[in-house]
């Protein structure tokens, strides 16, 4: 099933791009603006868009060159191979957009278990309608305002990019400046995507808090962490699983506006220049890497209900 | 010998600049935006057109230098030119001294090699020379000729866009089309500092061999180096108020605010880029009739269009010719010059028979004078504009309506094909008014409706004198002669009135002095200020970091 899947995903990787209206090596000659037209004729014969084979040929040459692990050559940056150009963008988005959805997924989480439990407090209804005001600011408007004031007012982070070009590669002082550059960033997408793991937690264990087996257990008199750890969250947080290995699987795609206003050098922001280039290499394994990726992150996400679900389990027997 | 005196005063100025002999102050690095955006990719091969804006100017050089922003051609690595008799020969002499950064002499026979590449290999031709009709090439000494089918004097702009690369290196390069390059080795007065290459910058050091001296008679350049450092729409006017980039090359809407922060150092030159202009269909009735197409023109004010669009680009007349050609139209311009007058318009259309209907709008035969004007989509400077001239055209009663298609395609295959009626389009102006109307109007790229033109200049206008005028041109080496054809071809363009030239796009140029000085202006266009890696405008910035010096 996953193989079928990933071969569709293959094909349509393929046609897809086809599909949209341009011409590489056109694309190419507006971005120069003042490029010679002369000049398209070698563009073209470069990027071997001249080729005269039937398009079924082509798909089958992809295919073959997939399944051997040559992704192409990328047009926008020519003549560099796609996959050498992935190798320098997808750290920087793993790195930063990762560990976001992965710190704001447990954040979000536990912030959500404690506004359910203790939903009575003042502290837990200010939560919500904090989260639901932060959740709702757009990720670009954000970093933007972060960028006026902390870069450009205040002068307390840089402006823009993933580290200082200034500092020796691997050194003490560069891996500080990845920490300084990657903060507003990070702080952007965590304040913003924090809320609906927040939301999302919280009215799963408002529900799962009503159950039977809640009152039971209180009845009981177990003692009150026990009941909220292991009957309320671990039931409740089930929806949020699938959710979260949704995103992770998004995580290589989703930081395309981010990216852009802090000039990051991740896939997202590539993606779309590639998506502006007409640069069907790039472009196919792009999309490639995040269609592996959300099949993986769901395969994973399986075997983890399958843990946290009992019913899932027996089921299966 | 007069003309060879001229050429070598011609390259002092160009050196000379505003530095004077004893003031000049060395070193520093500048700090530049690089016209590629997100992750940097490693290409230092010339004759890639994906290769890094450093590539050309900076590391490796031209056969001559043309100058973009005015069209003049002055000597580089080639000494000095001679047309043959019959002009269909040019001799370049090859200046003697020239090191490539790893020692080895430039020769005559890497500039042969150079252009050799590109007969065999299309994707190597980027000069265009082997498709305009360059037959061979040879070497005799200091010297290279290359042959050319028939004449063509203009061909001389094309060795702007002839790198020489080491014979030596490149001959023994499998696949020259897919290489890299990542240790390029050239003449130019700058290496790669590979060490500093990263996916958001890299830096360039001086070559310490660079044959050319500067006014203290110490070689060249004044500067350190240059680092290129990617940046973003959103970024870069933060980074250019905080004095962060020299030079970016950016659309920057707010300008007037950089210019504020500090208004002593901040400046910015805008100079005219490619001409955007009102497309007609001049084979598609109502526009088929020239007077109709005139009444339009009358219904236009460029002044007030490029008033509402941030930041203004310099407005076009009916001449398509930049400021600095704006002599060869002068006479022209009293003739057949437009200025927006409605009466005069509306008395023009009712001229060819067409009145008002219920809604304001002339109308002849049934047939209202309503068009869609067509421009690419979330282009929101042409969108805007294209709104005003529809508010303008609503009152001398012809009905604009904006319409929005995809860019590149529909867009452009509507055009190619003749299926629009009225569209915004650009004409590549290229570096003087002959290369313009050229590529414009010679009848070579005409296409009758549904047949697609090969090009996206053509408005389907022809004119059997025009074609005469450009085919002269060619053949005549005297500028001043080649004035009186191109000053015929405007002549006749203005009197048919095919489109209404609107503006010209505006070539981004900001930088500032704070630390160094020496940047050309609208008033010392030594250089055009242009980041493209190809064609002639690749060497632009070589000659600008020449004269650039700290303050």
């Amino acid at each position: 099933m996953l193989l079928f899947t990933l071969f569709v995903a293959l094909s349509l990787n393929f046609f897809l791009p086809r599909l949209m209206p341009g011409d590489p090596a056109r694309a190419l000659l507006a971005k120069m603006d003042a490029i010679q037209p002369e000049q398209l004729e070698s563009i073209r014969a470069a990027f071997g868009l001249d080729t005269k084979d039937p398009l079924a040929l082509q798909y089958w040459h992809y295919l073959a060159n997939t399944f051997s692990g040559n992704l192409g050559v990328s047009f926008s940056r020519f003549p560099m191979p796609v996959a050498q150009v992935m190798r320098i963008a997808v750290p920087w988005t793993l790195g930063l957009m990762g560990l976001c959805t992965i710190i704001s997924f447990i954040l979000g989480t536990l912030i959500g278990v404690f506004a359910a439990w203790r939903r009575e407090t003042k502290l837990a209804s200010f939560s919500v309608g904090f989260f639901s005001f932060v959740r709702s600011f757009p990720y670009f408007w954000l970093g933007l305002v972060f960028v006026y004031f902390f870069s450009f007012r205040l002068r307390v982070f840089p402006i823009g990019g993933a580290y200082s070009v200034d500092a020796t590669r691997g050194s003490g002082s560069w891996w500080l400046s990845v920490l300084r550059h990657g903060a507003l960033p990070a702080l952007t997408i965590c304040v913003t995507s924090m809320g609906a793991w927040m939301l999302t937690m919280r009215n799963n264990m408002i529900n799962v808090l009503a159950e039977d087996y809640i009152t039971v257990a209180l009845a009981k008199g177990l003692p009150l962490r026990r009941i909220k750890s292991l009957y309320a969250a671990k039931n409740a947080i089930l929806p949020s699983v699938t959710g979260f290995a949704m995103s992770l699987g998004f995580v290589v795609g989703g930081g395309l506006v981010t990216e852009m206003v802090f000039s990051y050098p991740g896939v997202g922001y590539m993606l779309f220049q590639a998506v502006n280039a007409k640069d069907y290499p790039l472009m196919q394994a792009i999309f490639l890497f995040i269609a592996t990726a959300v099949l993986i992150a769901n395969f994973l996400a399986d075997i983890a209900i399958m843990f946290l679900d009992p019913r899932v389990r027996d089921g299966a027997k | 010998m007069k003309s060879r005196v001229l050429l070598v005063a011609a390259l002092l100025s160009v050196l000379a600049g505003s530095v004077a002999a004893d003031s000049v102050k060395r070193g520093g690095i500048v700090r530049a935006t690089s016209n590629k955006q997100g992750v940097l990719a490693k290409n230092f091969n010339p004759f890639s057109a994906a290769a890094l804006e450093a590539t050309t100017g900076c590391i490796y050089e031209s056969l001559i230098f043309f100058n973009n922003a005015t069209a003049k051609a002055e000597p580089w690595l080639a000494e000095k030119w001679d047309w043959a008799k019959d002009l269909k020969s040019i001799a370049f002499t090859i200046r003697s001294g020239v090191k490539f950064s790893d020692g080895t002499p430039m020769t005559a026979d890497d500039v042969v090699y150079s252009c050799v590449v590109g007969k065999d290999n299309k994707a190597l031709d980027n000069t265009g020379l082997w498709s305009e009709g360059l037959q061979g090439v040879a070497a005799s000494g200091n010297k290279v000729t290359f042959t050319f089918k028939d004449v063509n004097v203009t061909a001389l702009e094309k060795f702007g866009a002839l790198y020489v690369v080491p014979k030596a290196i490149w001959s023994k390069v499998a696949d020259p089309v897919n290489w890299i390059n990542d240790a390029p080795i050239g003449t130019g007065p700058f290496v790669l500092d590979a060490a500093s290459f990263s996916e958001q910058a890299y830096k360039l050091v001086r070559n310490p061999g660079y044959w050319r001296k500067g006014s203290d008679g110490k070689a060249l350049p004044y500067i350190d180096g240059v680092q290129y450092l990617v940046s973003t729409n959103e970024q870069v006017g933060f980074n250019l108020i905080a004095d962060k980039y020299d030079w970016a090359c950016y659309l920057l809407p707010n300008v007037d605010e950089y210019v504020k922060a500090n208004p002593d150092t901040h400046k910015y030159w805008f100079g005219e880029g490619n001409l955007v202009y009102l497309y007609m269909n001049n084979l598609k009735p109502p526009f088929d009739n020239a007077n109709v197409r005139k009444a339009v023109a009358m219904g236009i004010s460029q002044r007030d269009i490029v008033r509402k669009m941030t930041p203004s680009p310099v407005a076009a007349n009916q001449s398509a010719l930049k400021k600095a050609f704006a002599p060869l139209a002068k006479d022209s311009l009293s003739k057949y010059g437009i200025s927006r007058d409605v009466d005069k318009a509306k008395k023009a259309l009712e001229a060819e028979g067409y009145k008002l209907n219920s809604k304001g709008i002339y109308e002849k035969n049934g047939q209202a004078l309503s068009f869609k004007v067509v421009v690419p989509t979330d282009w929101t400077d042409w969108v805007g504009a294209a709104e005003t001239i529809g508010g303008q055209l609503k009152e001398i009663g012809v009905e604009a309506i904006v319409s929005q298609e995809a860019w590149p395609d529909p867009f452009q295959s509507n055009l190619e094909l003749g299926n629009t009626d009225m569209a915004f389009n650009i004409a590549v102006t290229g570096s003087n008014p002959y290369y313009e109307f050229n590529r414009w109007l010679n009848s070579a790229g005409y296409q009758p409706i549904g047949t697609k033109n090969s090009a996206y200049w053509n408005m389907r206008y022809k004119d059997a004198g025009i074609d005469k005028n450009l085919a002269a041109y060619r053949s005549e080496p005297d500028p001043a002669k080649q004035a009186t054809y191109i000053s015929a071809v405007i002549d006749q363009f203005m009197k048919d009135a095919p489109c209404v030239p609107l503006f010209f796009n505006p070539n981004w140029f900001e930088y500032t002095t704070t630390n160094f000085v020496g940047w050309p202006t609208a008033d010392e266009p030594y250089a055009w200020p242009s980041t493209s890696t190809g064609g002639t405008l690749g060497m632009q910035k070589g000659v600008i970091f020449l004269n650039l010096h700290q303050k």
